[in-house]
């Protein structure tokens, strides 16, 4: 029935009966069959039991930071996992040695929440056809614009597959450029528009630390948000706008765009704006086509002579 | 028992707001969540707002106490007194949930005055359920969509309005300042509607005997392996409408300061940090391990309830999908 | 807050260049307003974004980063990664809401007295017009 979950069950059982890896992440069911969940299989029992369709939707590449400590780990990796990945081998934070890579071609994963909302009941299986979504309900197909399905963060992919595997599930779908929409719409508000957008936004942080722990960049040992002398545990909007402002800043030249900092957010802020802001500035500052792949010389990480004043030039939108 | 026309709840909240802070649910970038009201639409098309009743009177920070001065003209203050609220469209299984956390923070030996003083600045208007949200399963914790701990008003939604009636003396107190836009009660039919409305979720759990099932179970490898997909986050705890755990810190500006406790999540690595160093609960297996065993076996066993009322809240949110449906649902595979 | 609000500037300045021309400002006896307040940094790359977040956030109306000319750096290369950094944080704080005249960054040099008070007294103006900052401020 889906060819791709057999094929994936059987290399992944493969390359644990072989130890070559001593465990494997992908997804495995959950509650429902639109909620997949991360799943760690370490025998070929476990394997038999992934799952691959179009509701995978959590990224996985960030799980390697600890489940790579105990020998090499397999993972299936779409584009936003293997960008993940090539930012903690970047961050020498994960050997490029201890991973397994499984290739998929990923064409969006569908947001469950919005498919439920859509169908208006549960919905037991998806299918992503083009632009087109069909979603499989007790009351037989229906069929949706991909753009009212997917999660916010395949919408904007520019990544179906990672850049480089060990394996291929399946001929990888080439990458293509990024682009910066919703940041331009921003930008062409005035000061106190944009303002009033991220303060009503960044009022609702809980501050749980779910787009951080979610980030295959925020990789640091010990971090400063956790730092009183940096930011504070109080909870006002001040807080927020420099945790925000930090966290920003802290991944800006090393987001690898995975937006699942903005799919884990509990309340909806849109933590990819702020993300792409830096992006966008960075290509055109500084002459990077894809600020969003790991690069030789990180962005920030480096200058040259003549880079411009980005303070003072090239800035008419704002 | 009184009926209210549902075109009557502006009048009755801005009645209530003469004398308190009126909380209501509002729609905002399409979530709903209890906010100031003033005078903005109401949602009525919610299974829960995103934020509990809890925030409300368990607020994420409050100031204990406030200081100004150095080391020699130290003066302490204590934090003021919070004024009246009113909170209108929590759930039942929210109120449940200051009610467990009454339990903890007000039945001991220890009484917590922060929350003391601001539960009872609190008249709680509860609107019950008559439709089950995809992830509710209240009824397996035992809280039902009527219930009504917790709770100075019921409000059950009736066809044309809501049919009205108070728990609490506090809650009779405010009908009586209203009692303009009641009218007599035809019947009972919205009342008993949501008291029998059915929650699937919770036909599809098991919590029978689950305290001593448990028991034994704490070095079971499934903890370790459920806890993977954990990211240590703490969406759960902030979301969850009975935990209460938080810690105290200090913040200071010049010469004035104040005393603070917030929230805080034993999801977080460095919940139990101390300050020498030591962690008891380095690894993400003891800590997922303490969340689902506080509230399956420890709350069971030190207040009598569990330490969840099954509002759904980690079940939609948690980024990794592992929420109590997840865990009871497993727990009744592996467990004898 | 007094009723005659005075617009409060935090400014950043490298100890090589800019604090020096700041001191050449004072001893050429050159006029400018008393809103700024200097911070000296050993260099403009010591700056962290999070130091101009938190002084608007702690009651500043405009906030300088100020150092060597590019190319003049102490310590080679400070104020090049200082250029970088800035061109960014700048674009991404008025992103957030900040009016553009609130944050200035500038290469001044320790012979750049005038430019110094100009700066100074440029922002002040700016800021006079703009009126005090509520954005992203800490309740007090």
């Amino acid at each position: 029935m889906n060819e791709r979950q057999a094929k994936l069950r059987s290399i992944a059982g493969s390359l644990l009966a072989e130890g070559r890896v001593s465990l494997f992440i992908g997804f495995g069911p959950g509650l429902e069959p639109s909620r997949p969940v991360p799943w760690f299989a370490k025998n070929a029992d476990e394997a038999g039991k992934l799952v691959l369709d179009p509701f995978c939707g959590p990224g996985l590449a960030r799980y390697l930071l600890d489940e790579t400590a105990a020998g090499p780990a397999g993972i299936v990796a779409r584009g936003c996992d293997g960008l993940g990945l090539e930012r903690l081998v970047a961050d020498k934070r994960v050997g490029r040695d201890q991973v397994y890579v499984v290739g998929v071609a990923c064409r969006g994963a569908v947001d469950p929440d919005k498919a439920r909302r859509l169908a208006g009941r549960p919905v037991f299986g998806a299918e992503v056809n083009g632009e087109t979504v069909a979603l499989t309900t007790a009351g037989g197909r229906l069929s949706f614009p991909r753009s009212d399905c997917l999660l916010d963060r395949c919408l904007a992919c520019a990544d179906p597959s990672p850049r480089t595997a060990d394996t291929w599930l399946e001929e990888p779908l080439p990458g293509a450029q990024r682009e910066f929409e919703g940041v331009e719409a921003l930008e062409k508000l005035g000061p106190d528009d944009r303002y009033a957008f991220w303060a009503r936004h960044l009022e609702r942080c809980l501050r749980c630390h779910a787009c951080r722990n979610a980030c295959p960049a925020c990789n640091c040992v010990a971090c400063s948000l956790d730092n009183p002398e940096w930011l504070e545990r109080t909870t006002g909007l001040a807080d927020h706008f420099m945790f925000h402002f930090t966290r920003a800043y802290h991944v800006a030249g090393r987001c690898v765009a995975c937006g699942e900092c903005q799919r884990a957010c509990p309340v909806g802020i849109p933590l990819m704006l702020l993300n792409e802001k830096f992006m966008k500035d960075i290509r055109d500052l500084f002459a990077v086509p894809d600020p969003h792949r790991p690069q030789e010389a990180e962005p920030l990480g480096h200058f040259s002579p003549d880079d411009p004043e980005g303070w003072r030039e090239g800035d008419e939108t704002l | 028992m009184k009926l209210m026309r549902a075109g009557a709840l502006p009048r009755l909240l801005e009645t209530l707001g003469r004398q308190a802070q009126v909380y209501a649910p509002a729609t905002e970038d399409g979530l709903v969540l209890l906010r100031p009201w003033t005078g903005q639409a109401i949602a009525t098309s919610y299974v829960n707002p995103v934020n509990s009743l809890k925030g409300l009177v368990y607020p994420q920070t409050e100031a204990v106490l406030e200081f100004t001065g150095g080391d020699e003209n130290l003066s302490l203050r204590e934090a003021p007194a919070p004024a009246p609220q009113v909170v209108f469209g929590g759930r039942p299984c929210d109120a449940a949930g200051l009610a467990l956390i009454a339990q903890v923070l007000l039945e001991g030996t220890f009484v917590d005055e922060l929350f003391r003083r601001r539960r009872e600045a609190t008249t709680v208007l509860t609107v019950a359920c008559r439709e089950p949200g995809p992830y509710c399963f209240c009824r397996a914790m035992g809280v039902s969509p009527a219930d009504e701990r917790g709770s100075d008003v019921m409000f059950y939604p009736a066809d044309d309005g809501y049919l009205v009636e108070a728990v609490t003396a506090r809650g009779e107190e405010a009908l009586q300042a209203v009692a303009g836009l009641l009218a007599p009660a035809p019947d009972t039919g919205a009342r008993d509607a949501c008291r029998e409305l059915r929650i699937p979720l919770a036909e599809k759990l098991t919590t029978d005997r689950l305290a001593a099932r448990l028991e034994g179970f704490f070095e079971h490898p499934y903890w370790e392996q459920v806890a993977r997909r954990c990211r240590s986050c703490g969406t759960c705890a902030y979301l969850c409408p009975t935990c209460y755990c938080t810690a105290i810190f200090d913040t200071s500006r010049g010469t004035r300061g104040r005393r603070l406790r917030g929230w805080d999540s034993c999801q977080f690595k460095d919940f139990l940090l101390m300050a020498g160093g030591h962690n008891p609960r380095p690894a993400k297996k003891q800590r997922v391990r303490n969340r689902f065993l506080h509230k399956l076996s420890y709350s069971p066993a030190n207040h009598g309830a569990y330490g969840c009322v099954g509002c759904g809240r980690c079940v939609e949110k948690c980024p990794a999908d592992l929420h109590m449906v997840a865990v009871l649902t497993d727990l009744g595979e592996v467990l004898p | 807050m007094s009723l005659t609000w005075e617009p409060r500037i935090v400014g950043f300045a490298c100890r090589w260049c800019t604090y020096a021309g700041a001191d050449l400002a004072g001893t050429s006896r050159l006029e400018y307003p008393a809103a700024i307040r200097l911070i000296r940094v050993p260099c403009s790359g010591r700056v962290n974004p999070s130091f101009v977040l938190r002084a608007f956030q702690r009651g500043a109306d405009g906030v300088l980063v100020a150092g060597c000319h590019p190319g003049d750096c102490h310590y080679t290369s400070g104020n090049l990664f200082t250029r970088r950094r800035y061109s960014l944080v700048k674009r991404f704080l008025e992103y957030l809401g900040m009016e553009p005249e609130r944050f200035r960054v500038e290469w001044i040099s320790a012979a750049e007295g005038h430019r110094f008070a100009q700066v100074v007294r440029e922002m002040t103006a700016d800021l006079r017009r703009l009126g005090p900052n509520r954005k992203m401020r800490e309740e007090t």
